[in-house]
């Protein structure tokens, strides 16, 4: 046991297992080359339970540039019968979502019985921090172990034999305390909290186009939140292409937040309907409401969502029917796409188009 | 479960010894670049311990020089640490039946420590827990490190047994097995170490 832990120990200092150079975290998500010159600046401290001190959190920019935030953690990591004080550095994104990790020289982390990480445990690790939606969030550290099969267990790791199974695909085996509580920093409210006061104090306009200009789904939202009334105008071609690529959930927060006086517009209605195709089913749900709220709706937007009728529940349907209802006029190209809707063999609402008369 | 038996070794043989496997390893996979930047380095006097000074909860001092020709059993430990305080009771009736042997003397070091929790802290903390034991302080000052980090120690509680001639014998992670296992096992050891 001793030598093969000798030679773990050994192959963390050849870099083989963990970082591979000071620059390089172990795991980091974001499109960007760490470097020397970054600049670092502390935008707040935090002392939870189990901090040996307080943590700093950082920010780091290049050349004024905010591109992430980092902390290093000293924190306790107890079982009933031992105690260990791990050291890591954690990495956030501009908004506060986790994006890596690193080791830090001279400790490595460990398993239960002061084992080290394996290479693979390190990557198990990275992947279960990423999983924001984890069981852990909902976990007590009590919670963690069947307290009767520990002690029933004869065996030495009697945490790993008996953590609950539904526990077990989340965290790295033999480090249920260590996986618990990383997890539970990747996620600390008070971090996040502090991270998204920060960028949002920073917010001008070379920071909103920065955010709205990268991949990330959260920046996008972020800057979303952060719009004042003219931005709709202003980044227009932003949230279309949101609207269009996005996950629901900033869909649905674009749609909701569009000013008024922008929605009556009737070529911003043709842009938001036009992409009903690329709509997922709740998001279609939402703007067909919208619709219906709204009084004055462009006959070329009904039109656009026309197109898509064969693919619409059986709800949507009857709200679609009922807009058209309530319209005024009706383009040829709609009266046909209904049509053909109606014919449809396939389409199993078609018989709720028979009940109304757009097409004579 | 029990001390493991560091066999004589003294911390810097063990030390040495490290650093041997670690280069033969290096030598076999043929890596000409090879960074030691995570090797340990520690001051080792001829007892096995760095030199140290510690000041006790009675103000009491101690250092490497009260420790020769003793059998020295070191626990560290601290407030946050709940498996330390649950094996205070056995180390105390094991430093019970030592009582009268003054050749045997029992250290319990607070060492990495919450910030904030002082001396005052810790006096009452042992207080409202009913422990009655000389605990002395292992707190960094300005740039120095702890004693327990020269040590290598990130684990608690973390026990050592020191022979007279001041070589560290045993030691022991965790609070594992049943209070008397731990109880016989310390017994054993103290008593093979007094014999030598």
């Amino acid at each position: 046991m001793k030598s093969s832990k000798f030679i773990w120990i050994a192959l963390f200092w050849m870099g083989l297992i963990g970082k591979q150079s000071q620059s390089d975290p172990l795991f980091f998500e974001l499109p960007i080359q760490i470097k020397e010159s970054f600049e670092k600046s502390k935008i707040g401290e935090l002392m939870e339970e189990g901090f040996i001190a307080p943590i700093s959190i950082e920010l780091i920019s290049n050349s004024g540039k905010p591109l992430f935030y980092e902390s290093n953690v000293k924190t306790t990591v107890c079982d009933d019968e031992i105690c260990e004080i791990m050291y890591i550095k954690l990495y956030w994104d501009l908004v506060g979502e986790y994006v890596g990790y690193d080791s830090i020289a001279k400790h490595p982390l460990t398993k239960f019985d002061h084992e080290p990480f394996t290479k693979s445990d390190y990557g198990r690790l990275h992947e279960l921090l990423k999983n924001d939606g984890s069981i852990l969030k909902f976990k007590q550290k009590s919670q963690l172990i069947d307290k009767e099969r520990v002690k029933a267990s004869d065996v030495v790791d009697g945490t790993t034999g008996a953590t609950l199974l539904e526990i077990k695909e989340e965290v790295v085996e033999g480090a249920l305390y260590s996986s618990y509580t990383l997890w539970h920093l990747a996620y600390n409210g008070s971090i996040k909290n502090m991270i998204r006061a920060n960028t949002e104090s920073m917010l001008d306009e070379q920071l909103i186009s920065h955010l709205l200009d990268s991949d990330r789904s959260g920046y996008k939202l972020f800057a979303f939140h952060n719009f004042k009334e003219n931005d709709f105008i202003k980044y227009k071609q932003y949230w279309l292409k949101s609207l269009k690529e996005d996950m629901p959930l900033t869909r649905k927060y674009i749609l909701k937040n569009i000013p008024e006086k922008l929605w009556f517009n009737y070529k911003v209605q043709d842009q938001v309907c036009g992409l009903f195709g690329f709509y997922d089913v709740n998001t279609r749900t939402y703007l067909l409401s919208k619709l219906e709220e709204t009084n004055d709706v462009s006959i070329l937007s009904l039109e656009y969502v026309s197109k898509s009728l064969v693919e619409m529940n059986s709800n949507q349907t009857s709200q679609f029917l009922e807009l058209l209802k309530g319209s005024e006029k009706l383009t040829e190209r709609t009266k046909n796409n209904i049509m053909k809707a109606s014919e449809n063999k396939g389409f199993k609402y078609s018989y709720l188009i028979d009940e109304y008369n757009f097409l004579n | 479960m029990g001390f493991s038996e560091l066999k004589g070794l003294s911390f810097v043989r063990f030390l040495q010894e490290k650093l041997i496997i670690s280069l033969a390893l290096l030598f076999v996979i043929n890596l000409s670049t090879i960074c030691f930047s995570y090797s340990q380095s520690s001051e080792i006097n001829e007892y096995g311990l760095p030199d140290f000074k510690l000041t006790g909860l009675d103000g009491d001092q101690i250092q490497n020089k009260d420790l020769i020709g003793k059998v020295v059993v070191i626990d560290f430990w601290a407030t946050w640490c709940a498996p330390c305080i649950k094996s205070f009771p056995a180390m105390i009736e094991v430093q019970n039946s030592f009582a009268s042997n003054e050749n045997v003397i029992f250290l319990y070091v607070n060492t990495l420590e919450f910030e904030g929790r002082d001396e005052e802290f810790i006096m009452r903390f042992l207080e409202k827990k009913g422990i009655d034991v000389t605990v002395y302080l292992d707190q960094a000052k300005s740039n120095s490190e702890l004693l327990s980090e020269r040590l290598g120690i990130s684990t608690l509680p973390y026990k050592m047994i020191i022979d007279k001639s001041g070589v560290i014998r045993y030691s022991e992670t965790g609070y594992l097995g049943s209070h008397d296992e731990f109880i016989n096992d310390l017994q054993d050891k103290i008593n093979s170490l007094l014999e030598l």
